[in-house]
């Protein structure tokens, strides 16, 4: 008799408390659209994995389904270089190339990752590791905190992940509270210049190709990192590989974010969730993303004391990674004081340098923290 | 230069990894712009008037 009710015997206060973190993490996808792609299959893989005995993860001593994907996927890293291809296939760097000076921008927001590093050890969490790996929420760039968290701290890659595509459906919340503690209602009224410049073909394919050459002499672990996403990039710009460029940003993105959402709730189990560092993890990524925001903006305000066509602070917001999103709160900031004012085209060009930022810093971190921690 | 951190506490590791890894985004981020500079001068869009 209870080998049939063997399930209930093995059902504790522990697996109901991550049904219901499963369930939200469901509801804040469909009812929030809170980064739904990610967030659903999560929670769908929190609830799976909790299941008693779920055999997902092992039976009867062989690895189950979802062991088999995280094995392949994760472990390997394959699954967030993968989307790497299909994120790069899907960015234009036309802003960054009218806008060039924007792309420190991109440098300056990336502080939050460094800052909350710092913050985290401060924290009392003693593991530079760990701190790198909860820092890089700051990215606002989930394959790239999937990339580094599974390098240094595996064991925290659900929580990590979690944070970083929540606070990046969360930046039009994040964001404006920040940018209005830090900027004047007269700075953010600021009008910026906007030259229309063409860009050549030529000059979208090159790119790529010296970007990957660059980073890779640079920081040879960022390879996997930036080499994909400007493979990704140069299908889209070199106009002959239409078809594979939308397979990249269709079929290939929507199989890997399927895979790789479903995999990361497989590491979601009460043991591994229901931990202390769970909750700094969730309010240090708060963090990284509150530094971002002031980095930029307080980069901007410093160049500013020395230019003489002074830039809007705002646009030093959107330096992080979180595409388009970022750009469009800065826009609707600006259209709010002034609804004359359009700042669009620098925000998005900011937004992009950030993309880069954040792949480049991802990569950096890499390479230092196995030489610091020895 | 990391042999001298060696005995360093977890801090002091963190705050030389922001300096260094700050800079290092900014390095190269630098050689990105001066890159797109490169590139929009020798393969000029026609059209342009630069």
């Amino acid at each position: 008799m209870e080998e049939i009710f063997v399930g209930f015997m093995n059902l504790g206060i522990k697996q109901i408390i991550m049904f219901l973190i499963g369930g939200i993490l469901i509801y804040l996808a469909i009812e929030k659209d809170y980064e739904p792609m990610l967030l659903l299959p999560i929670g769908f893989g929190t609830i799976l994995v909790n299941l008693p005995l779920s055999s997902v993860l092992e039976y009867e001593g062989a690895p189950g389904v979802l062991k088999i994907l995280f094995d392949a996927g994760i472990t390997t890293e394959l699954f967030p270089v993968l989307i790497f291809v299909g994120v790069g296939a899907m960015i234009d760097f036309t802003p960054l190339f009218v806008n060039p000076s924007m792309i420190f921008f991109g440098a300056a927001a990336q502080f939050g990752i460094f800052a909350t590093i710092t913050l985290c050890i401060l924290l009392g969490i003693d593991d530079l590791k760990l701190a790198a790996s909860i820092g890089i929420i700051g990215a606002a760039d989930g394959p790239t905190a999937i990339f580094v968290a599974s390098k240094f701290a595996r064991e925290y890659l659900g929580p990590i992940t979690v944070a970083a595509y929540s606070y990046m459906s969360l930046v039009p919340l994040v964001q404006p509270p920040v940018i209005k503690a830090l900027t004047t209602k007269k700075e953010r009224m600021i009008r910026m210049d906007y030259k229309d410049v063409k860009v050549s073909k030529t000059v979208k394919i090159v790119f790529p190709i010296f970007i990957t050459i660059i980073s890779g002499i640079m920081a040879p672990i960022s390879v996997p990192l930036v080499g994909l996403l400007m493979f990704g990039n140069l299908i889209r710009e070199c106009g002959v590989l239409e078809r594979l460029s939308k397979a990249a940003q269709n079929e290939l993105s929507n199989i890997v974010t399927i895979l790789l959402g479903i995999t990361i709730g497989s590491t979601m189990t009460a043991d591994a969730f229901l931990k202390p560092t769970t909750l700094l993890i969730l309010l240090a990524g708060l963090a990284a993303f509150i530094f971002d925001t002031a980095g930029g903006v307080i980069f901007v305000k410093i160049l500013n004391i020395f230019r003489k066509n002074k830039i809007n602070p705002m646009v030093g917001a959107a330096g992080i990674s979180a595409f388009p999103m970022s750009s469009r709160v800065i826009q609707r900031m600006a259209t709010k004081e002034d609804p004359t004012n359009f700042i669009l085209m620098q925000a998005v060009s900011a937004n992009v340098a950030g993309q880069l930022g954040s792949i480049i810093a991802g990569g950096i971190i890499l390479s230092l923290v196995p030489l610091l921690v020895g | 230069m990391f042999s001298n951190l060696a005995g360093s506490s977890t801090l002091t590791k963190s705050l030389f990894l922001m300096l260094v890894g700050l800079a290092g985004v900014f390095s190269v981020l630098i050689l990105f712009y001066i890159l797109i500079k490169v590139l929009l001068k020798l393969f000029p869009e026609k059209g342009n008037n630069q």
